[in-house]
């Protein structure tokens, strides 16, 4: 048996072995269209020392920031599962499940994804803006009784000619007992215009119900934001009789028509031109706006934010009228059963087309997907380490490069930096600024010099024989070498200005980044004393053997920030600095050339 | 042009060359790939992966063996890459009854190159690696233990087994061309 199968094998074998197969006539080209898809190896950039140290620093750093932010973030983000699914956005896997989706017909083009996770960025934003003026509108809403509104024209006709009545009955009231000459207030005429605001009311209360979506509060806090806009133009607006949200009569008009138009129905348009009538008739479309920016204030976390833009794509809602932009919607069922089991959503199909949604979508604008590109102003300083090269220009110096190694001692380094910067939304970032560095060295050296420096005066007593007593002065001279210590603190200051680019990769509130670049020398000067190449002691301030302008520098390094509000951050740079020329000039018996690496610490502005 | 300066050349960056080289081995490398793939698709894929693969790395060429053998075994890494060891679950074909061992290699005279590849292909896909590894490309258990992570009396089973079904497949292939 065994013998057969051996000669089945070797059947097998012997026909199929060389045997040659048909290919396909365009596998050469799709073979060489595939090798020029494919980038350009990495590993073989950089020495593996290097790599591996590069990795090392930016572990380090990851982990200090990491058990920072653990300390510091807040408890609803700590325990939140949902966080923990969003890292897991940008995986293959979800990538590819979206194109799946994408390919099944599952996806459609249609603007709706994009503007959902646009809005959830703005909820996200507006929230954040929100709070500060939270205070403002619950102050004024605490201080103001609202007058009920009626269920219909009719009750609500009543109710403000009551109001009116007792307005001016009061000002009557007080003008009899005052000598005020105020004017009375203005009368509200009761018109159709009222009847709008009834109608309107009503629409606020569905609109109110529709309030699980973020679509109308996106939208109305965008209305609000526009009506306070115009405030500084002139007006105020009157709601219920109080003044509420300053507002531009005429833009005011403008807008709350374009706004009852989109939001309240075509078979309204009449109320906001009605409303163009006089400001009481804001009213109604203000506290539409007051009563779902009130709504939307609730939402106190960034996960409440966050789940209610996930309500919003789950519900399908539209944001057309807020955003533009191409943008494609997905399945929305299929999208929310998929987030419904904690996965997040991402796909990045190219520099046109990036869709999200997901529960956590809205975070505080710090990943690159949910915001557009930003600038930065920031400033830091950083002590650091230096290290200086002494090479003689010639042999005969030789000896002169180690007595200056040797008397003078490197003391460190210190660097201020002021930079300006553009993030592209990408990760990509440019830096450019303006730079202090001052390089510190301690100089020590003994002079020593052998002139006559103590005069003796010898007085003998001479006696004769005759017993005749001379006194004799006499003056000796003792020559007593002397020292002079000198010990100086020399500084090589400059100021410089970098250029550099990195990537910066946004995690949380967190945000890594690499950067490196050139830095060009605009004046450079230094003070304190060295060893000449005679033996003396010559003073580095203004010294002819230093360029009053060095070289480029090299410049680069890590960083990790925190961001502590939406538009402040801390960071942490680890950076080095390489000389590519020397301080000194040709003529100089040595060149003079510095590495110096530091941590730098400092604070960053978003804008 | 010898292979020698053939691949100098496609180190060079000559495109000339690259098609030169593909043209002398891909017909060859396309029967390794039908061999370990299921169906044609997939053994185009992984002709076109496993060529990809000899071009960026030629420079790892070093000449002291057969160059032929050296695209052989990219492709047949490529194709043993492809899929995971998952292949040996759950392959129970239900030989245990079946009789075997005295057919006569002279029937697959009978049959064309395409025909036993095709049989080849209809194997599960842990036979067919076995088979392909032991009695095409000359491996041993042991060797096919260590590249597949399997034990060396596994890869005897799975060759015994895949030689089974495969002398099932070509009866049924010969009893249809009579």
């Amino acid at each position: 048996m065994s013998k057969d199968f051996n000669a089945f094998d070797k059947a097998i074998r012997d026909r199929l072995e060389h045997h040659p197969s048909a290919v396909p006539e365009d596998m050469f080209d799709r073979i060489q269209s595939k090798r020029a898809g494919m980038a350009a190896p990495v590993e073989q950039a950089a020495p593996s020392a290097w790599r591996s140290s590069g990795v090392l620093l930016l572990l380090l750093f990851s982990m200090t920031a990491a058990g920072l932010g653990y300390y510091f973030w807040p408890s609803e983000h700590a325990d939140s599962g949902i966080i923990a699914a969003q890292q897991d956005v940008s995986s293959a896997d979800d990538k590819k499940a979206f194109e799946e989706l994408l390919n099944r017909g599952a996806v459609e083009e249609t603007p709706s994804v994009r503007q959902i996770h646009n809005a959830a960025a703005s909820d996200a934003m507006a929230k954040a803006d929100l709070n500060e003026s939270l205070a403002e509108l619950e102050a004024m809403a605490a201080a103001t009784a609202k007058t009920p509104i009626g269920a219909d024209a009719a009750e609500q006709k009543s109710v403000l000619a009551n109001k009116q009545t007792l307005e001016t009955q009061a000002y009557n009231s007080k003008r009899t007992t005052t000598t005020s000459s105020s004017t009375p207030p203005t009368s509200n005429p009761i018109s159709d215009s009222d009847v709008f605001l009834a109608d309107a009311s009503t629409k606020a209360s569905m609109l109110n119900g529709l309030n699980a979506s973020s679509t109308h509060s996106s939208t109305v806090y965008e209305r609000a934001l526009d009506l306070n806009v115009n405030s500084s133009s002139s007006t105020s607006i009157i709601i219920d009789g109080v003044e509420r949200l300053g507002a531009s009569a005429s833009s005011s008009a403008t807008n709350t028509n374009s706004w009852a138009t989109q939001h309240i129905g075509p078979t309204h348009n009449n109320a906001g031109s009605s409303a163009k009538a006089s400001s009481s008739n804001y009213t109604a479309a203000a506290s539409d706006v007051f009563t779902n920016r009130q709504e939307f204030s609730t939402l106190r976390s960034k996960r409440d934010v966050s789940e209610y833009a996930y309500n919003a794509a789950d519900e399908g809602y539209n944001y057309s009228t807020l955003y533009t932009g191409r943008s494609y919607s997905a399945n929305l069922p299929l999208l929310s059963k998929r987030m419904s089991k904690g996965i997040a959503f991402e796909a990045n199909f190219g520099p046109t087309l990036e869709t999200r949604a997901g529960p956590n979508v809205a975070c505080i604008g710090f990943s690159p997907l949910l915001r557009s590109s930003y600038f930065t102003v920031d400033v830091s300083a950083a002590p650091a380490m230096s290290w200086r090269a002494l090479t003689p220009t010639g042999d005969t110096y030789a000896t002169y490069a180690d007595q200056r190694a040797e008397k003078e001692m490197l003391r460190g380094a210190l660097s201020t930096t002021a930079r300006f910067g553009y993030h592209h939304f990408s990760g990509i970032f440019a830096l450019v600024g303006v730079d202090y560095t001052q390089l510190q060295e301690r100089f020590k050296h003994d002079i020593e010099s052998e002139e006559p420096t103590t005069v003796f005066t010898v007085v003998d007593t001479i006696v004769d024989a005759s017993g005749n007593v001379n006194i004799v002065y006499d003056t000796i001279s003792v020559v007593a070498p002397s020292v002079e210590h000198i010990n100086t603190a020399n500084r090589y200051r400059s100021i410089n200005v970098p250029l550099t680019i990195g990537y910066e990769l946004n995690i949380r509130r967190f945000a890594f980044a690499i950067h490196g670049g050139a830095e060009l020398n605009l004046i450079s000067w230094q003070s304190g004393k060295a060893l000449a190449a005679d033996g003396s002691v010559m003073s580095l301030r203004n010294n002819d053997q230093y360029h009053s302008r060095t070289n480029v520098n090299i410049v680069g390094g890590l960083s990790a920030a925190f961001r502590i509000t939406p538009k402040w951050e801390v960071f942490a740079e680890p950076r080095f600095k390489y000389m590519l020329g020397s301080l000194t000039k040709n003529s100089s018996p040595v060149e003079q050339r510095y590495v110096a690496a530091g941590l730098g610490t400092g604070v960053r502005l978003r804008f | 042009m010898s292979e020698k300066e053939l691949i100098h050349a496609c180190l060079r960056g000559d495109n000339q060359s690259f098609r030169r080289l593909y043209d002398r081995y891909a017909a060859k490398m396309m029967t390794v790939c039908l061999r370990y793939a299921r169906h044609r698709l997939e053994a185009e894929d992984l002709l076109q992966d496993g060529f990809v693969k000899v071009f960026n790395n030629l420079e790892k060429f070093q000449h002291k063996g057969s160059f032929e053998g050296w695209i052989r075994r990219i492709m047949i890494n490529t194709a043993l890459k492809n899929n995971g060891r998952s292949s040996f679950k759950n392959e129970r074909i239900g030989l245990e009854d079946y009789q075997s061992g005295s057919q006569d290699p002279k029937v697959l005279a009978k049959l064309s190159e395409e025909e036993i590849l095709k049989a080849i292909a209809e194997l599960p896909e842990g036979y067919r690696r076995v088979f392909n590894m032991y009695v095409i490309d000359g491996l041993s258990h042991k060797e096919i233990g260590e590249i597949l992570n399997i034990t060396d009396s596994t890869s005897r089973s799975q060759l015994v087994k895949a030689r089974k079904l495969l002398q099932l497949k070509i009866e049924a292939l010969q009893k249809v061309s009579l």
